[in-house]
């Protein structure tokens, strides 16, 4: 068992030092933001997918797009809108004139990186599609199933001011992002240096800093990072207090109507992981867990009409059960 | 002028004897009072004696009764009879314990006797017994209530003051025993470093650190990580040194609570050796 954590952390950092590179190569054009950048690597590395919360012009389009660009992998961008369909998203099957036959038109999910822009505008069936292909990584046409290209990264951004004809995402869906990352403004530091940078008519090459089969690599050490007994047992009580609050003493019972899902308990272990490797860690740590679990468990905690009477919401209930859970 | 003073003594003599011993005419019965001190203290005994002597056996002497006598308690009486030369004598002894002080008179004894003559009687002398004013003498039996309950209050606060003092005293060298629990936590922790259990040890360890740090501050730190306790350390008043040891002790503890424990013995020892330090200063 030694043996195997020592093998793992030569492993980590052996492998981490990507990291590094591409945050550098992504701040060569985003300015602040790290959280998000932080963010997006983590799901990058845990093969999960984000549901992005925040206003127009945060930045979020550039950031995946440059996250990208650095691992040289494909890009698409989708704007969700009412008349969007199914087909338009995981393609269909055309007629070709010339000889006759029906080809395959693969939709723009077949790449890398999804960036699913105000995916609340579409109708359920065309954000079943997606979030269906998120699930399973492979789509199906015409009976014939293709998976989708490794990795594959889903962002689906949402607006959080403008709620009419929009399409609200089920609960049940909405589970299956490991993420929901809450963006904000950048300080005032960061918008005068985004001003300098953005008003001057210069363009920002930004160079390929490692391949996509790195990023493959580099999950196979993530999975293999250890966690102890009294971690798993931490995330499992972090879990379970959403369900019952009462067995760990939180007054959280009234306004919590359904707590996290197993698949939260999951994800946790899987992006602190992740973290962990960041950090360059061969091992999970409580902080990994206690840093990466709001963004996990945030949009997994449906509360109550009290609750939103109250005017509390998941993310303070989330906090609560942090501070009151005991740490191992 | 010799002689006149021996004839003198003589007489006097004479009539001392002449006065106490009454004898009839023929010396057959004599009769005799007499005490053992004329001088006494009051309730003190005093011997009364009174000796019948008959020449005569044919002489018949009624038995002697005691008078009633005011000044005097009789306590008991005992009777004795003798033959001394062909005489009889009988002694009646009383004792007596004198109730009152100052001169208190013996009456005079009637001792009544036949013979062939007649019936005649014979008197004792009274006698005088001067008995001295009584010493006041403390019986414990009637203390006055006041004295005792002033004596109980006194020997109360006595006490009390002494199991205070005796308490306060203790209170002042001993440990409190928050402390000393404290204390006994960081001897089981050594005693895992010592077994070379250096997971458990810093487990133990932290788990004291933070306990510590919670009641030394009197806050609580649950919830937090070490990450959060290290951010919440470096913002006490407390001497950078201690910041130092607590955050790496903490850091320390969490790389060899959360892997398999592995830590090298010569680094653990100066982990130990930090624990200790800790928790003296803060316990200080």
């Amino acid at each position: 068992m030694d043996q195997d954590i020592q093998e793992i952390q030569a492993e980590v950092e052996k492998n981490y030092e990507f990291v590094d590179k591409l945050k550098a190569e992504i701040g060569k054009v985003i300015v602040g933001q790290e959280y998000l950048v932080d963010r997006m690597l983590i799901a990058l590395l845990a093969d999960g997918h984000i549901l992005l919360e925040g206003v127009p012009g945060l930045a979020k389009t550039l950031s995946i797009k440059t996250l990208c660009d650095s691992i040289q992998a494909s890009f698409q961008r989708l704007q969700f809108t009412p008349d969007l369909l199914p087909a338009d998203l995981v393609g269909t099957m055309i007629y070709n004139q010339h000889d006759g036959k029906f080809t395959v038109k693969k939709g723009p999910i077949f790449a890398n990186m999804i960036l699913a822009d105000e995916i609340n505008r579409a109708p359920a069936k065309v954000q079943s599609a997606l979030l269906e292909s998120m699930q399973e990584r492979q789509v199906t046409i015409a009976e014939t199933t293709y998976p989708l290209p490794k990795p594959f990264m889903v962002m689906a951004t949402q607006n959080p001011i403008e709620q009419e004809g929009t399409y609200p995402l089920p609960e049940a869906q909405v589970d299956r992002f490991m993420f929901k990352l809450r963006v904000t403004y950048p300080s005032k530091a960061e918008e005068l240096q985004i001003m300098n940078r953005m008003t001057v008519g210069a363009t920002f090459d930004v160079q390929p800093v490692i391949q996509p089969e790195m990023i493959l690599k580099a999950r196979e050490v993530v999975n293999r990072i250890y966690v102890d007994d009294k971690v798993k047992e931490y995330i499992v009580d972090v879990v379970y207090a959403t369900r019952n609050p009462e067995a760990y003493n939180l007054d959280l019972g009234e306004l919590i109507d359904y707590g996290a899902s197993p698949r939260a308990t999951i994800n946790l272990a899987l992006a602190a992981k992740a973290h962990a490797f960041m950090k360059g860690r061969g091992y999970i740590t409580p902080d990994d867990v206690k840093n990466i679990g709001p963004d996990v468990l945030r949009h997994r905690i449906i509360v109550t009409y009290e609750a939103e009477a109250e005017e509390v919401d998941s993310e303070a209930i989330v906090q609560r059960v942090f501070n009151e859970v005991e740490v191992p | 002028m010799h002689i006149r003073l021996r004839m003198r003594v003589l007489i006097a003599t004479i009539c001392v004897v002449a006065a106490l011993m009454v004898t009839k005419a023929m010396a057959e019965v004599s009769f005799r009072a007499s005490v053992d001190k004329v001088e006494t203290a009051f309730e003190n005994k005093v011997t009364l004696d009174l000796e019948v002597t008959v020449s005569d056996p044919h002489v018949e002497t009624t038995p002697l009764a005691p008078p009633s006598m005011v000044g005097f308690r009789i306590g008991g009486s005992v009777s004795s009879v003798s033959q001394e030369a062909g005489k009889i004598v009988r002694h009646y002894k009383y004792e007596l314990f004198p109730s009152k002080s100052g001169p208190v008179q013996i009456p005079a004894f009637a001792l009544e006797y036949s013979d062939s003559v007649g019936v005649d009687t014979l008197y004792s002398q009274p006698i005088t017994v001067t008995v001295a004013q009584p010493v006041p003498k403390k019986e414990p039996g009637k203390t006055p209530w006041s004295i005792l309950v002033i004596t109980a209050v006194v020997l109360a606060a006595g006490v009390w003051w002494w199991i205070r003092r005796t308490q306060y005293a203790a209170a002042e060298t001993a440990e409190p025993e928050w402390q000393a629990e404290y204390r006994s936590q960081l001897d089981g922790a050594l005693e895992l470093a010592e077994r070379q259990n250096y997971r458990e040890f810093f487990d133990k360890g932290s788990r004291l650190l933070v306990g510590l740090l919670e009641k030394v501050n009197d806050t609580t730190l649950k919830g937090k990580t070490v990450d959060d306790l290290c951010s919440w350390v470096r913002g006490q008043e407390m001497s950078d040194e201690l910041k130092d040891m607590i955050t790496g002790f903490l850091k320390n503890s969490e790389s060899v609570k959360f892997t398999t424990g592995h830590v090298e013995p010569q680094a653990a020892e100066g982990r130990v050796s930090d624990l200790k330090k800790i928790v003296e200063r803060l316990l200080a």
